[in-house]
């Protein structure tokens, strides 16, 4: 196993609107492709992916759809909505703006005061 | 791109409510779609799990234990969903069955909590009833659209004249037609003489336009039919048809007899016609304005039809127009009324004023079951208490707030319903023992049990279970639960008998010794059963009421119409007194104003030589008859002292009186009565009455029925149709009743307008007038019960609750040496100081209120003594509520208390 960083609080949604983004996907897709997109760096916990996935469709950032999954099966689609997608959009510049400084703040030298 | 954030926050939202409507309206979908995705995932990973070489077996187990616990996603995923305050408050069956079974586990409440609201909850609806009646729409095409006008003084209802019909007829524009009515009930003789009391009415020709109802035979009446001289018409109802003519297809065109008048049948109606009342046949009003002086002539229902498209607002605009003009021509008589637009009903039934009146007493009767209700909830929060320790458990395992008060919400609605059915069934029996009362209303009124008093039940059944349940229920479940667990071996302690049931225990208490003291306050009488008199066979006299329709005086003619009146009355009455003493099966025959066994006028007489009561400086309030001279003999009463009245007496000016025996006890205090002078009190600016010379006594026969102990009365002499209507009184050899025919017939060939109303055997009349008289008693007893038993159970619950909630203090008192007494007084003091304040505020109640209702200054003789021995009633009877729990926490044992931890 690499070695696996702490989700922060509040990332797991970030996580999965960008999973989601990428294309239509069903929930244990998510989790895969989360895994994928983070080289296996982070890993979700499966009880918590579905909440989270409820809770972004009961707001309406996500929406769902019944299809067929890759092994033929009935299985329920995820994709963004287009307020999931200007959600998306915020959050994710939040976050850069929030690394941006993080990083910024742990390079500072003593000359820089 | 200010709008953005707004619109995402409403898109937000919206999509919020969506999901949410589908997790409540489509749960079992919504639920099932989980279950198929959280299966796909498990099925998915195991499938990855068997490409990394692990045995099927292995992979699925994996699988499952990765994935965790399907029932806690499934609520969280619920709660993410905002779902989990509805899961709560989900209405659940097994909350009807624990219900159900704490009805039977504690019947005390059961049946306590049952018995208020089954009175309660029929009490609040009848008057929504009346409302909602009065109300609706009439059952005829566009029946919305039918309204009543009538006079309004400020405190009455005043019913228009002919002058206001004819005038509104011409200058109103906001009606499609204006009817007047006025209802007559006649004789129908038929063959032989054989006699009916038939109800109808008089009607303009335009009445039968207002309910737009086609005749089922022939035509309505037409305004020709109006006119003065034009040939006499009726058109009858059906059920006259079918009972009378059997349903003969070619009845129009034959002739029907009312009173004096042989009719022309134009017309039958059509089923369930009774319009405008409850009328069975019609004829034209041929009464005319011109014929009277402003203000006389009948009074008149006035109704009519709003033309299409105009509001009643409109309407009511353009009356008070004309309302002021008529005014202005007729101060006198119309400047102080108002122009009423009403429902129709109002103008029908003249309940508008009584509706006014009585409105105080509708709320009350809300209010009434708003304390029933409250204690019921007392006692539910004292049964409660005994399971806090299982609801913090509860609470501690899980179950939330909202789940609890739900189930306490349902326990208490699965009570107000069953008490609910109970009052329906209760309401429909009082409804069938009063049916003369219901077949005298309006003929579209539905008060019995139907679609609307179930719904309403219905409604004041879940009001009754939010109070009783749901305020007990946020209270136990409020934040000191855990507290509670921490305490558990107290039970109670944490939790305290509110405010507001000591304020209901008080108030109850009060109620019942006010209402109780208002009964005996009537006087030890109010309790004996009345009598007609001692010695009267009462089975064996026939009576009946004598009425004959006046004619309508015309202008200038009133005073002779009205002298030849009485003199017909009065012939009439003489040749019915002749042709019955010829019948061999009767025995007397009597006249009266009122007969033993009726309630009879009051009147105040002030005595020669005796000076007015302290208390009634008005003079003595007596009850009063005037009968013919036979009575006392046709009664085969005997005259006690004195003599009776003969015929010489109706010559002299001043007719000599005869009282009865309560008369000389409470009016002349056994003094000596013949030959002494009585007269009626009038008011001042009215010229005095004339002096009587009382001739005679007889016993008490049966004058005043609510209370026998006050029935001192006087009787009048009075000549045959001087009394208007008058009482028949025949005793018969045989069956009373199996004479009435031969009595009808025998009244017919006299005269046919003569009518025969409400023929009845004396003992009947009697009773039937008895329940009506003590209907008020009869309630005060009612409600004064339910306080009794309530504020009883009630100081049951909280003394209970004490004992409960202190067992370990108890306990520690008696090991460390408290007396019995001190135990008992410490238990007792609160329930006994909420008697107490009962009772003091029960008296004030009874000294003020009910004394005011009843403003009687005889009855308050009995008063001091009525309110001393209730409130002792009241105490003892709280007393013994509060004694088992006493009796319990005197048995308390150290050990027993500690081993409660």
């Amino acid at each position: 196993m690499p070695d696996q960083a702490e989700l922060l609080p509040g990332t797991l949604d970030l996580l999965i609107l960008k999973a989601v983004s990428l294309g239509d996907v069903h929930g244990y897709g998510v989790l895969l492709r989360i895994e994928q997109i983070t080289g296996g760096a982070l890993e979700i916990q499966q009880g918590a992916l579905y909440p989270a996935l409820y809770r972004l469709e009961h707001r309406g950032l996500i929406a769902s759809e019944w299809g067929r999954s890759e092994n033929n099966r009935r299985a329920k689609f995820y994709r963004l909505t287009a307020a999931g997608r200007r959600r998306l959009g915020e959050e994710a510049a939040g976050w850069n703006r929030l690394v941006e400084a993080m990083s910024r703040a742990l390079r500072a030298t003593p000359q820089e005061i | 791109m200010a709008g953005i954030p707004v619109l995402s926050a409403i898109s937000g939202a919206l999509a919020r409510l969506r999901s949410l409507w589908r997790g409540v309206r489509r749960r079992a979908q919504v639920e099932a779609e989980m279950r198929e995705e959280f299966r796909h995932h498990i099925e998915l990973r195991t499938e990855d799990l068997l490409r990394t070489g692990l045995s099927p077996a292995e992979a699925r187990r994996r699988a499952r234990i990765e994935f965790g616990s399907m029932a806690t996603h499934r609520d969280a995923a619920r709660a993410a969903r905002g779902l989990r305050a509805f899961d709560q408050l989900r209405f659940s069956w097994l909350d009807v069955k624990l219900g159900l079974r704490m009805l039977v586990k504690h019947p005390g409440l059961t049946i306590v909590g049952c018995i208020a609201l089954a009175i309660g909850i029929p009490v609040a609806l009848a008057p929504l009833q009346l409302v909602h009646a009065i109300n609706a729409p009439l059952p005829f095409d566009e029946g919305e659209r039918i309204v009543g006008i009538e006079y309004w003084s400020g405190v009455d209802e005043v019913r228009p004249k002919l002058h206001d019909f004819e005038r509104w007829r011409r200058e109103l524009t906001s009606f499609e037609q204006l009817a007047a009515a006025r209802p007559r009930s006649m004789n129908l003789v038929g063959e032989g003489g054989r006699v009916q009391v038939v109800r109808g009415a008089e009607m303009t020709a335009s009445a039968f336009a207002v309910p737009r109802v086609k005749p089922l035979l022939g035509r309505v009446l037409l305004e020709a039919d109006e006119a003065r001289g034009a040939t006499p018409v009726v058109v009858i109802g059906h059920a006259l048809w079918r009972t009378y003519f059997g349903g003969d297809p070619g009845v129009v065109g034959r002739t029907l007899q009312l009173g004096r008048t042989r009719r022309t049948i134009v017309g039958v109606m059509p089923p369930g016609f009774l319009f405008p009342y409850r009328a069975e046949f019609w004829v034209p009003l041929q009464a005319r304005a011109i014929d009277y002086e402003f203000g006389e002539g009948p009074s008149l229902w006035v109704f009519g039809r709003l033309r299409d498209g105009v509001s009643k607002k409109r309407a009511q605009a353009e009356l008070t127009a004309v309302g002021r003009r008529i005014a202005a021509d007729h101060p006198d008589e119309r400047a102080r009324l108002r122009t009423d637009l009403l429902p129709y009903a109002y103008a029908v039934t003249g309940l508008r004023a009584n509706f006014q009146r009585a409105y105080p007493a509708y709320l009350m009767t809300l209010l009434l079951l708003g304390v029933a209700c409250g204690n019921v909830g007392t006692l539910m929060l004292a049964r409660a208490a005994a399971r806090s320790t299982e609801i913090a458990v509860r609470n501690a395992l899980g179950a939330g707030r909202g789940r609890i008060v739900m189930q306490f919400f349902i326990e208490s609605l699965v009570l107000a319903c069953l008490a609910a059915g109970v009052g329906l069934v209760l309401a429909e029996l009082v409804a069938r023992r009063f049916e003369f009362f219901t077949r005298s209303m309006p003929f579209w009124f539905d008060l019995g049990v139907g679609p609307f008093a179930v719904a309403v039940a219905g409604g004041l059944a879940v009001f009754s279970a939010v109070i009783a349940g749901l305020v007990p229920a946020l209270r136990l479940t409020g934040k000191k639960v855990h507290h509670t667990l921490h305490h558990s071996g107290v039970g109670v302690a944490g939790l305290r008998f509110g405010a507001v049931a000591t304020v209901l225990i008080i108030a109850e208490t009060g109620l019942a010794v006010g209402c109780l003291s208002g009964v005996g306050m009537m006087g030890p009488g109010a309790f004996r059963a009345p009598s007609i008199g001692e010695g009267i066979a009462a089975a064996e006299y026939l009576t009946a009421r004598l009425e004959l329709p006046v004619d309508l005086p015309t202008r200038g003619a009133a005073d002779s119409v009205a002298a030849g009146f009485s003199a017909r009355f009065a012939e009439i009455q003489q040749e019915l007194s002749r042709r019955l003493a010829a019948e061999p099966a009767v025995r007397a025959v009597a006249f009266a104003s009122a007969l033993p066994g009726m309630d009879h006028d009051r009147v105040r007489v002030e005595v020669e030589g005796v000076d007015a009561p302290a208390d009634a400086p008005g003079g003595h309030t007596v009850r009063r008859a005037h009968v013919g001279p036979g009575f006392f003999s046709a009664l085969e009463q005997p005259v006690l002292m004195g003599r009776g009245f003969d015929s010489r007496d109706l010559e002299a000016s001043a007719r000599p009186v005869i009282v009865n025996r309560s008369f000389v006890d409470q009016v002349l205090r056994g003094g000596s009565p013949i030959g002494r002078h009585i007269r009626c009190v009038h008011p001042p600016d009215e010229e005095p009455a004339p002096w009587h010379e009382i001739v005679g006594v007889v016993n008490d026969l049966g004058m005043n029925i609510v209370n026998p102990a006050r029935g001192a009365g006087v009787y009048h002499l009075s000549a045959p149709g001087e009394s208007r209507p008058v009482y028949l009184l025949v005793r018969l050899a045989g069956d009373p009743m199996a004479f009435v025919p031969r009595l009808r017939s025998i009244l017919t060939r006299i005269d046919p307008a003569m009518q025969l109303d409400d023929p009845a055997r004396l003992d009947e009349v009697f009773s039937d007038l008895r329940l009506e008289a003590r209907f008020g008693s009869i309630v005060f007893m009612l409600v004064a019960a339910i306080a009794i038993l309530l504020s009883a159970a009630g100081l049951y619950a909280l003394m209970a609750f004490t004992v409960t909630g202190r067992t370990r203090e108890i306990g520690i008192r008696v090991a460390l040496g408290a007396r019995r007494s001190n135990i008992a007084a410490v238990v007792a003091r609160r329930a006994l100081l909420q008697l107490g304040a009962g009772v003091a505020l029960g008296a004030w109640l009874g000294a003020v209120v009910v004394r005011d209702m009843i403003n009687d200054a005889n009855l308050a003789t009995y008063w001091p003594l009525a309110l001393v021995t209730v409130a002792a009633v009241m105490a003892i009877i709280g007393l013994l509520a509060c004694a088992p729990p006493t009796l319990r926490a005197l048995r308390i044992q150290p050990v027993q208390a500690l081993k409660q931890d």
